[in-house]
């Protein structure tokens, strides 16, 4: 059971992935926010979420986000998620490069880390790639 | 579960530093579902014992630091860092997060470990 003002956080910040609001994401977190993304490095400054952000919509067409559970306490505010999102054509996945959209099915967690005004501070994400939907032709060997 | 849920964190994490496998079934329901990154989905006390013994055979050594913990309900969120040994001397830190979703006696019913990758 979380606040209603914390539930609001998860449910536009999901909708703004999801809708690929870049703008109004970014107005979520403070001035010099500290990002981490999976195994990627640390990203801090007031361009994180910008960087955060594209990347991710430029690698994916489309975005859907489930929230399955959430708790918050002493400005931690932690969600359970699984996603649905679609590669764009073109992306490589290792040494593939895709001709059609695939469907990656993932699962995750991500810690906010608030301000006293309910503003991101930190921003953790791991995630798991549970499956993906795809077949052998819409792949293509990269040269 | 007798002990609040940020005891049980620190106790859950100590658990698995020291290879405490007795207690860490202990604390799990006959039911419970294990979700680790890179391993299989595996359920009940069996599926528990498989997911410590193979931390335990991955590594010698895990020494882990809580820090951020957050409860509501049944659901208990950790982030945490480790100092991890591996058995040929080799030395990583490393990152993630766990969930914890208890049924209503107390027990573990979901164990999901996500983590970053070694860093």
């Amino acid at each position: 059971m979380i606040s209603d003002t914390h539930q609001q956080l998860l449910q536009c910040w999901f909708q703004g992935l999801e809708q690929g609001c870049i703008d109004d994401l970014s107005q979520l977190f403070i001035r010099y926010p500290w990002i981490r993304n999976g195994g990627d490095g640390p990203m801090q400054g007031s361009d994180a979420p910008q960087r955060l952000l594209r990347e991710l919509f430029e690698r994916t067409s489309s975005r859907h986000f489930t929230i399955i559970d959430a708790a918050y306490e002493d400005r931690q505010l932690f969600v359970r998620w699984d996603g649905k999102v679609t590669l764009a054509a073109g992306f490589r996945l290792g040494s593939v490069t895709l001709s059609k959209p695939a469907i990656l099915n993932l699962r995750g967690i991500k810690r906010f880390q608030l301000d006293a005004r309910g503003r991101i501070e930190q921003l953790e994400i791991v995630h798991d790639v549970v499956s993906i939907e795809t077949d052998q032709t819409n792949v293509e060997r990269a040269a | 579960m007798m002990m609040n849920k940020h005891e049980f964190a620190a106790k859950y994490f100590r658990a698995q530093e020291m290879g405490d496998i007795d207690w860490i079934q202990q604390v799990c329901s006959d039911d419970v579902i294990v979700r680790e990154s890179g391993r299989s989905e595996t359920s009940g006390k069996a599926g528990v014992r498989d997911y410590v013994i193979a931390l335990l055979q991955r590594t010698a050594k895990r020494k882990f630091m809580l820090h951020a913990v957050a409860e509501a309900g049944n659901v208990l969120f950790t982030s945490w860092e480790c100092d991890v040994e591996f058995h040929n001397g080799l030395a990583m830190y490393t990152s993630g997060m766990t969930r914890f979703l208890f049924d209503n006696d107390g027990a573990i019913r979901e164990l999901e470990v996500i983590g970053h990758e070694l860093i």
